[in-house]
């Protein structure tokens, strides 16, 4: 049975379990008990077509995980009244609405599947899915049906919602976006308009035409002209005026020059009846680049709103403490100092503070890169953001949440953010010789007619301006950067910066986090060696018994083994380790000092590693080590890298000498193990200074600052809010693998490039001196002009093949 | 051909109408979703349509 993929979600189904339902009429097999409920449920509502429709498979697994009960109990919370203020618009007629952010979207099916569902339940008033942003408006009568309802019912067909509030940047993102449509809208209607009138023109120029119908056509191009200039060409205008004043010359210079004078030479024609005016061309020309700049930025704010989206889509809770200490849900941002929260075992903390009650151990990883956590007694500080492991704690809030730690490695962040090296434009270099030789070349041009034929010679230094206007130039690096960005997101790569694709280009040296990054940042179990008359099967069987009551990070790398049916009255000590009796023996598994019976010496078998001791009162049983494992593909990915020469470093947090380790099995250039986020800076900085270019590559809170110094950076799946924030790109799956792809077709992006510029040139270099002659009219070089510039769109569309 | 002097004004007129439509649907956020209304033909509608005041609708008849 395993060649067989489950129905629903395209995992493998395996030969323990087959979950068959009814769908079209044949009994399909799903892969768990979660594929099959959600798909018995998507057969029950009567929505069976979504299977024929859809074009894609949900992301596996996540159905399963969503419907466990835990999950739907703790949607109850959503139901909170204080919880629900900063989300939840109350409307006028008495209902309630929410935007909800829905994870597994893929296809068009998903949504129709999920609007009909949703109508279908009992009190929803409305519910429309934006698919492009993957976001709900969904309002409902709260008297007949409640908010964690809604989320069930979405769950029930294998989605995943979560309350949003759209944050400013979005806000940003699509005023942008209307703006730019409005602009080509605009240009669009005008330029067809005047191209008509531009065709009676030419016709007229051929055949005769009277010229009070010449003069009234005229008038009638410059009144349409005037806004497509003025209105749709403003950012070109604009742009132009900021290089100028920066003093670098980028591709809005020529382009707004040769509008300008395009422009106002048309309009001085039309007033003083002088032989050619270039409407025509200004519309077409803006309309084009308009088109080329909107298909880039829409490219780039889909991986923008997606990160955003990403990062902003968790909302912290915390359960505050009233004064007969119930807990009571609240957002975290409204946490003042001197409130009292109660941390569960596996919830994130929510603020500054210091420990009231209870003992426990704190997982620090997302500030300082070691996994393993750290002790906590009763008046310790804690961070917020740190994640308590193991068991409940009352924590008395300390700081504002503007204040807090977590604030200020976001002030760090901004800071690093806005010292980053600036990456140069390829096309720009370009462009800023290129104006520069076509301004020289027109003065030139001018000159030269003024003496020979004086009264022609403002004509065809117009006539170069328009014949070398630059639009093929221009389109030739967003089109193919465009192309290249929609193929990365493909690929699960999200360019979340215009210039992550440039800057991937120049990169010489690679730098890795450690954990989380070239390691899973889980612990599994390496090696197990028995004490003499020790069996290991027999101490894995009771090291699982006892470690199943432990959510501690290496207690974890026991789960999942057979455990041993009779051990009893386990407890957990603190990040020390667990004990247990079997019959009359006291079981103990932890650290050495902790495990081990007093008088008894422990030397582990080996002297590195993570080694963790398993015995009862008497002595000594057995020897554990776990480590945190590589990912499968980071080998081949550092074998790739250096052989296409590029230097690789590991950086890490951890202070074990793991980090040692797994450098010397990769065979990466340098390592720098027990580095704080300062010290990785700072590395990264001395590097810099070197002049090479970093690429880093991270996941946690304390990557967020070096992330953003570095040259080009990306946060893998699954990296914590401010990493994603602060990188350039996401990695979207599981594995580094896509890395070497990505590479690549930077690589084969910047070929498209080459060759786009080259031919706008050529063109260029064969157009420039015949316009200076005075042989080519305006008619042939607007035809010249688009068709160049096609050639350039259809040659950077090769990317996306 | 002196009839343009009056058909040329005519479709400027239209012209400014087309481009008030136009900003009228992209203010209204008709362009906000373009991957979905591509593909919403494909699928048939075989729930009752919902009542009008049921279901009031800021983002036109989506049902």
């Amino acid at each position: 049975m395993a060649d067989e993929s489950c129905f629903h979600c395209g995992l493998p189904v395996t030969s323990e379990g087959n979950y068959p339902v009814t769908i079209l009429g044949q009994a399909r097999p799903m892969c768990c008990p979660g594929c099959q409920s959600v798909a018995q449920t998507i057969v029950d509502i009567g929505m069976e077509s979504y299977y024929q429709h859809r074009q894609q498979c949900p992301p596996g697994s996540s159905p399963a995980a969503e419907l466990v009960p835990d999950f739907l109990e703790s949607l109850n919370s959503w139901d909170d009244p204080g919880l629900q203020e900063s989300f939840v618009h109350s409307l006028p007629q008495g209902s309630k609405e929410i935007t909800l952010l829905i994870s597994g979207i893929t296809c068009a099916a998903c949504v129709w599947l999920l609007e009909k569902h949703l109508r279908d339940q009992a009190g929803i008033a409305q519910c429309h899915i934006n698919m492009s942003s993957n976001l709900a408006l969904v309002s409902w009568d709260p008297e007949q049906t409640s908010l964690s309802t809604i989320i069930k019912a979405i769950a029930h067909v294998g989605y995943k919602a979560e309350p949003y509030t759209p944050v400013q940047q979005e806000a940003i993102i699509k005023r942008e976006n209307k703006q730019a449509l409005l602009r080509i809208g605009v240009a669009g209607l005008g330029a067809m308009q005047v191209m008509t009138y531009a065709v009676s023109l030419y016709m007229g120029a051929f055949e005769g035409i009277e010229p009070a119908h010449q003069q009234f056509l005229r008038w009638v191009s410059a009144l349409v002209t005037t806004p497509v200039f003025f209105y749709a060409g403003l950012p070109f205008l604009q742009g132009a005026l900021r290089s100028l004043r920066n003093r670098h010359l980028s591709m809005d210079v020529p382009v707004a020059i040769a509008l300008t004078f395009a422009y106002f030479s048309s309009v001085w024609a039309t007033i003083s009846n002088g032989p050619e005016v270039y409407f025509d061309s200004v519309c077409m020309f803006v309309f084009f680049l308009l088109v080329g700049r909107y298909l880039e930025l829409r490219a780039r704010h889909r991986s923008q709103s997606t990160s955003i989206r990403l990062s902003h889509s968790q909302l912290q809770t915390a359960r505050k403490l009233d004064h007969e200490d119930n807990p009571l849900l609240v957002p975290a941002d409204k946490l003042v100092p001197g409130d009292r929260v109660l941390v569960k075992a596996g919830e994130i903390i929510p603020g500054d503070g210091r420990i009231l009650q209870g003992t426990g151990s704190v997982n620090e990883s997302m500030l300082t890169g070691e996994q393993l956590p750290i002790s906590k007694q009763v008046g310790d500080l804690v961070t917020g953001g740190t994640l308590n492991v193991e068991q409940p704690i009352t924590v008395e809030i300390s700081t504002l949440p503007g204040e807090s730690t977590l604030s200020t490695l976001k002030r760090l962040l901004q800071r690093a953010e806005a010292e980053k090296p600036a990456t140069f434009v390829l096309a720009d270099r370009i462009a800023s010789k290129f104006v520069l030789a076509v301004l020289i070349t027109s003065i030139c041009v001018y000159t030269y007619w003024w003496f020979h034929a004086p009264e022609d010679a403002f004509w065809i230094m117009l006539s170069v301006l328009v014949v070398t206007c630059p639009c093929a130039l221009s389109l030739a690096t967003p089109t193919a950067i465009t192309a290249a960005t929609a193929r990365l997101s493909q690929m699960g790569f999200l360019a979340t910066r215009a210039h992550t694709i440039e800057g991937l280009r120049h990169i010489t040296d690679v730098v890795f986090d450690k954990t989380g990054t070239l390691t899973l940042g889980e612990f599994k179990l390496a090696e197990t060696v028995p004490m003499p008359g020790e069996h290991s099967d027999t101490l894995l069987t009771l090291a699982t018994a006892l470690e199943q009551i432990s959510e501690h990070p290496i207690a974890r790398a026991f789960h999942g083994f057979k455990a041993h049916p009779h051990v009893k009255d386990r407890q957990i000590a603190a990040n020390q380790g667990v004990e247990g009796r079997l019959a009359e023996r006291t079981l103990r598994i932890g650290k050495p000092e902790y495990a081990t019976p007093a008088g008894v010496t422990a030397t582990p078998p080996a002297p590195c590693g993570q080694w963790i001791v398993l015995a009862d009162q008497n002595r000594i049983l057995g020897w554990f080590r776990v480590e945190d494992q590589l990912r499968a593909d980071a080998d081949t990915l550092v074998q790739h890298l250096q052989a296409s020469g590029k230097r690789c470093h590991v950086l890490s947090g951890d202070s074990s000498g793991h980090a040692e380790e797994v450098a010397s099995h990769l065979g990466v250039d340098a390592v720098v193990g027990n580095a704080t986020p300062q010290d990785k800076l700072t590395y990264i900085r001395s590097l810099q200074d070197n002049g090479a270019k970093v690429l880093m590559l991270g996941d946690g809170l304390n990557d967020a600052p070096v992330l953003a110094g570095a040259d080009v950076s990306i946060a893998v799946a699954g990296a914590s809010d401010l990493a994603q924030v602060a990188a350039d790109g996401i990695l979207l799956s599981q594995s580094l693998q896509p890395l070497q792809g990505i590479l690549q077709l930077v690589e084969q992006t910047y070929r498209i490039i080459r060759q786009n510029l080259a031919w706008a040139l050529l063109y260029n270099l064969i157009a420039l001196p015949m316009a200076a002659a005075g042989f080519i009219p305006p008619w042939a070089s607007a035809l010249g002009m688009s068709a160049s510039s096609l050639l350039v769109v259809l040659n950077a569309l090769r990317l996306n093949r | 051909m002196d009839i343009i002097f009056l058909l040329i004004p005519l479709a400027l007129v239209l012209l400014v109408v087309a481009v008030a439509a136009f900003f009228w649907a992209v203010r209204s956020d008709q362009f906000d979703d373009l991957d979905r209304e591509a593909s919403r033909i494909l699928f048939e509608e075989d729930s009752p349509p919902p009542s009008a005041d049921a279901r009031p609708s800021k983002h036109g008849p989506k049902a």
